[in-house]
């Protein structure tokens, strides 16, 4: 019953910063693997190349689109490329952002709005102009990636605007859930721990001042009561049963994907 | 992809079903049969299980049913041991055995409110104490725990013990995830929302609308944002993506089943 024969995703950043797994990459393939045609979004051209000649390599299914998903014309296109191409949307993964420090006083305002706008504005636009299709399909599935800093502190550091738009994306799902509901349509939320993910090496070891990527992942992988870092694989895992037919009863609803780290408490080791 | 649990032994309590239909329980036994587990089906009255082990060997299952009231402290021992001897060790644990009771504070006896933590909270307790140490000794195992909604919000009717022990059964799972991550065992929570299951026909109906099948469906209905009541089978999907290797990396926290009802609040 993961079988997603038929449908047609569309995966926003389906693309990597580095070689390996990010979560949009692994997610892309994995529902490539399941049978879906996937409409590879991203705003770097080579990042996304990666992804479709993976997804190509394996003999499945996938077209991919450059866009700018702060840019709700490009967005509104976007969408109808991917129409016009697979013939349909059945899916959404709305799976763009990123962290940058900074507490209420040291953050810039520039600062927060970028935060904001990449964020959960890219997932507003996202579902501003796919729902429209999957309500005249009469169903549809929409996924959002969150993190755990939308619902704890982190002892690496304060980011306040990243912490404030992914808590928005979590209530954000809940309230299109509501809305839609009766539409056939659900909207859920994934929420990622600490991954071990190309973004680790490629921009958190530079932006914590780390003096290499070893020992930044050594000290991850201690903060999380399993002992790692997840992969993007295991976000992959959880979008994939959502957006089944397996969980045709749960919207509005968060999937926490962290090996125990929101539960623990600030008591440290 | 391969059958998702294929290869493990999964031990499911409340494995019978008090009527014709799907439960969480027997959806959970042939779900998890259906992907190549070996079911250890344990429920106090066999005879609720006739149905459930039709359908498992109907799909080709390997499944042992066993009796075993799990509120008997004292015959939890030799039920795991039984399992272990059948199928050489435990690697899923499903504690489903549970069920609510009406009444707040003033209303619910003392009685029914220790007889409510006892049926869903110290079964979970009995059944980690004994099945742990066997998970321990493989470094591996996934713990489910049905919970339900009632543990997080007013779900339309008093009935405190259940509301506390359903609470207790979340609060459970997650301080228990943090002490065993390191050593291989996961422990999460579904929480079921208002399901129809063969429970609405036989119990609910007659605790919360003098037998009215249809007056109490239409009410929790008109409490869910989707058109449509889920059942076991939906409970069983979610038991099943947590149970399985696909959720290596969740531990501590909780499934939410029930068609975004929790999501709002009136």
């Amino acid at each position: 019953m993961l079988n997603l024969t038929g449908k047609v995703a569309i995966v926003t950043g389906a693309g990597s910063v580095g070689p390996g797994w990010g979560n949009g990459r692994a997610t892309a393939v994995l529902l490539a693997r399941q049978g879906a045609s996937v409409f590879l979004v991203d705003v770097v051209k080579d990042a996304v190349e990666q992804t479709r000649q993976t997804i190509e390599d394996e003999g499945f299914v996938c077209a991919t689109h450059l866009c700018d998903m702060l840019d709700s014309a490009a967005v509104k296109k976007m969408v109808q490329a991917c129409v016009d191409r697979f013939k349909r949307v059945d899916i959404l993964i709305n799976n763009v952002g990123g962290s940058e420090p900074g507490n209420p006083v040291t953050m810039t305002e520039e600062a927060w709005d970028r935060q904001i706008d990449f964020n959960l504005k890219t997932v507003f636009l996202g579902c501003k102009h796919v729902i429209p299709v999957l309500e005249a399909q009469g169903k549809g599935v929409i996924i959002n990636i969150s993190s755990v800093a939308g619902l704890r502190n982190s002892k690496e550091r304060t980011h306040v605007a990243y912490s404030s738009s992914k808590a928005g994306i979590i209530q954000f799902s809940r309230s299109t859930a509501g809305a839609y509901a009766k539409k056939g349509i659900r909207c859920n939320t994934v929420v990622p721990g600490l991954m071990h993910t190309p973004l680790v090496e490629h921009r958190l070891t530079k932006q914590l001042s780390e003096s290499d990527a070893a020992s930044l992942i050594a000290k991850r992988n201690a903060m999380v009561p399993i002992g790692r870092m997840g992969t993007g694989w295991d976000i992959a895992h959880a979008v994939l049963f959502l957006v089944s037919e397996e969980a045709a009863f749960i919207t509005g609803t968060e999937i926490v994907v962290d090996g125990g780290y929101t539960t623990f408490g600030p008591s440290g080791t | 992809m391969t059958r998702r649990l294929e290869g493990k032994v999964a031990l499911v309590t409340g494995a019978g079903c008090v009527g014709p239909g799907w439960g969480n329980g027997r959806a959970i036994a042939v779900r998890f049969a259906q992907e190549g587990a070996r079911v250890f089906a344990v429920d106090k009255d066999l005879s609720t299980m006739a149905e459930t082990l039709a359908l498992i060997a109907e799909a080709g299952g390997d499944a042992t049913p066993y009796q075993c009231n799990v509120l008997d402290s004292k015959a939890i021992p030799a039920l795991v041991a039984a399992c272990v001897k059948q199928y050489g060790g435990i690697d899923i644990l499903v504690n489903n055995v549970g069920g609510g009771s009406p009444g707040g504070p003033i209303t619910l006896s003392e009685e029914n409110w220790d007889a409510q933590m006892n049926i869903n909270l110290k079964t979970v307790f009995m059944m980690c104490k004994h099945v742990m140490p066997v998970m321990l000794e493989k470094g591996a195992g996934s713990i489910v725990n049905i919970a339900s909604i009632s543990g997080i919000r007013w779900s339309g009717a008093a009935q405190v013990g259940y509301a506390a022990s359903k609470a207790g059964v979340i609060q459970f799972g997650r301080v228990v995830a943090v002490e065993y991550a390191s050593k291989g065992i996961r422990i999460n929570s579904v929480l079921p929302g208002q399901l129809h299951t063969p429970l609405v026909e036989v119990r609910v109906a007659k605790n919360q609308s003098g037998g009215d099948v249809e007056a109490i469906l239409k009410r929790r209905q008109a409490r869910i944002p989707m058109p449509f009541m889920g059942d076991g089978r939906d409970t069983a999907n979610a038991a099943l993506f947590l149970a399985s290797d696909e959720a290596r990396f969740i531990t501590g926290t909780e499934l939410i089943v029930d068609g975004g009802m929790t999501a709002k609040c009136d």
